[in-house]
């Protein structure tokens, strides 16, 4: 009689339990990337945002373009180390290959548009503060 | 009138002389990342070098004879040369970022670089201490290393909320998200930047030779206490204008085309040329002095004949070390290591090798036999003691900082 109530209080106790698994799982964080690559979105995003800076005081006249061609270049430098990095680290599950992915994605299209506004391009500031948004999100992401 | 000439050419030349490739760029990055939160280590840096370039000169002055030179005798060869071998490395190392430096406000200038321009800066550096007089040498990189105050300048067109930057000065311990380890690692380089151990040496030996004597211990202490404080507040004004324009964009300074940012946004072009002509002398004049200062150290330790009031052909031997210290330098560049790492790197190895530095001109400056009735009177060697202190905490703690912060990383 009693294993039997028992038994019944049991299966009565399995909603109960699945409803805190469920709490507790919807109130936990969301995985967290790697703050290695975190760390490198930083260094990619505070490369981007410094060459927006200098295309965008070279196009108003404000900064000499030997100067904006120079700190473009050392940009470059500093993006192309990002991406070299990221490439060669190992993801260790999905969320951090997603993140190296979108990383890789976002530096590389503002190695691009450093290239764009190396050339003149006058669309360059525009397409370097898309890619600096998307990597200020990538680092807000992290942490 | 001569004399208020001399005393100002002496204060303009401080002030111009005091920032090198070190302050210019510790100061961005720390400005960048922790806004004017370490501030005060600039403020405790700046009185430390005052004290003790004041207790150097006045040593020069008085003795007739520079600081090093008295040390080998007073505290015997080996102090003596543990003192030689921290001040001559770190000054190699402070020569190498000088020289990348020259090298990185040329490429602002023409836009390409930094390699091409190394061996200019080592030409540049060489034909000058060879051809031009001391005086002309030191008086003209200072008056042109005073184009930095651009950097105050741009700080006030920046319109900066003065309230604010305030605050983050007097509140110190706000880190955010930032390791209390980065932010003491950013304290002990800041601290190293300020009191570079070649100012001093160089202080004592250019006194040497411009040849002061006691009556010049009243111009030696205008230069000092007002000229350096002066100097200093350039630190800060590069620090202020970093924090007001790359630390809201997250951009934090690894580059020196990154530290002018804030100038040609707050000013244009003609703020622009201003702050790369105040660089170039800065980095340029720092150079000259590192130089000098190795081979000072050298010929002052091994008694040889040294100093620029003496024909190239009568101090063979100390030209000869600065050319070989020159050649060193460039070469460690031209392997393509970063100029500014190397200047992060030496500014660190300088409050490491402060204790060395500074403890014997402590002792020399409390000699009676040298200084007569000079002697250091009781605050001064109260100030100097509890400085001691405060090197010694730096210069223990930049190693394991360095390692543990990952340069602050």
């Amino acid at each position: 009689m009693s294993a039997v109530r028992m038994r019944g209080r049991s299966w009565g106790a399995i909603p109960l339990a699945i409803a805190v698994v469920l709490a507790v799982s919807g109130c936990a964080p969301a995985p967290s990337p790697d703050p290695a690559l975190v760390s490198l979105a930083s260094d990619a995003l505070s490369a981007t945002r410094s060459a927006q800076l200098g295309t965008g005081q070279r196009d108003d006249g404000r900064m000499f373009p030997t100067t904006a061609h120079a700190l473009l270049t050392d940009m470059e430098e500093n993006i192309a180390d990002v991406t070299r990095e990221a490439g060669l680290h190992q993801p260790a599950d999905a969320t951090d290959a997603s993140y190296r992915a979108e990383l890789l994605k976002a530096s590389g299209d503002a190695l691009d548009a450093m290239h764009a506004a190396s050339a003149g391009d006058p669309g360059a500031e525009e397409a370097l503060k898309k890619a600096a948004d998307r990597l200020e999100a990538l680092q807000k992401q992290g942490g | 009138m001569k004399r208020i000439f001399a005393v100002a050419l002496g204060i303009l030349t401080a002030i111009g002389g005091f920032v090198d490739i070190g302050d210019l760029v510790t100061n961005a990055v720390v400005g960048a990342r922790y806004g004017l939160s370490l501030v005060w280590v600039v403020l405790i840096g700046v009185a430390g070098i005052c004290l003790y370039a004041d207790m150097s000169g006045r040593v020069a002055a008085v003795s007739g004879r520079a600081t090093f030179e008295i040390i080998r005798e007073r505290l015997g060869p080996r102090v003596g040369f543990a003192n030689l071998s921290a001040s001559f490395l770190i000054n190699l190392l402070t020569l190498t970022a000088e020289i990348g430096g020259i090298a990185l406000a040329l490429q602002l200038a023409a836009g390409v670089g930094p390699g091409m321009w190394i061996p200019v800066a080592i030409f540049g550096v060489w034909i000058v201490l060879w051809r031009v007089k001391f005086s002309i040498m030191e008086n003209v990189a200072g008056l042109l290393g005073l184009s930095l105050i651009v950097f105050v300048v741009a700080l006030f067109l920046l319109k900066p909320d003065w309230g604010s930057l305030g605050a983050s000065a007097v509140q110190p311990w706000t880190l955010g998200a930032e390791s209390p380890l980065s932010y003491w690692y950013f304290a002990v380089a800041l601290f190293g930047a300020a009191m570079t151990p070649y100012e001093v040496f160089f202080f004592s030996s250019g006194a040497v030779e411009e040849k002061w004597t006691k009556k010049d211990l009243g111009t030696e202490r205008v230069n000092v206490f007002v000229g350096f404080p002066l100097g200093g507040t350039l630190s800060i004004a590069i620090a202020a204008c970093a924090a007001v324009v790359l630390l809201p964009q997250a951009i934090e300074v690894t580059t020196l085309s990154q530290i002018v940012l804030p100038v040609s946004q707050a000013g244009g072009q003609l703020a622009l040329a201003f702050v790369i002509v105040g660089i170039l002398a800065a980095t340029f004049g720092a150079a000259l002095e590192t130089t000098l200062s190795s081979g000072y150290t050298l010929a002052q330790f091994f008694g040889w004949s040294w100093g620029k009031f003496r024909r190239p052909v009568k101090a063979a031997r100390f030209h000869l070390a600065m050319i070989i210290c020159l050649l060193v330098g460039g070469g460690i560049l031209l392997t393509g290591v970063d100029p500014i790492a190397v200047t992060e790197l030496s500014v660190v190895f300088s409050a490491v090798a402060l204790p060395l530095t500074y403890f014997p001109i402590l002792v020399v400056a409390n000699d009676p036999d040298y200084m007569g009735e000079a002697v250091n009177g009781r605050v001064r060697n109260g100030l100097g003691v509890a400085y001691l202190v405060i090197i010694l905490i730096a210069a223990v703690a930049a190693i394991p900082l360095l390692i543990v912060s990952g340069m602050g990383s």
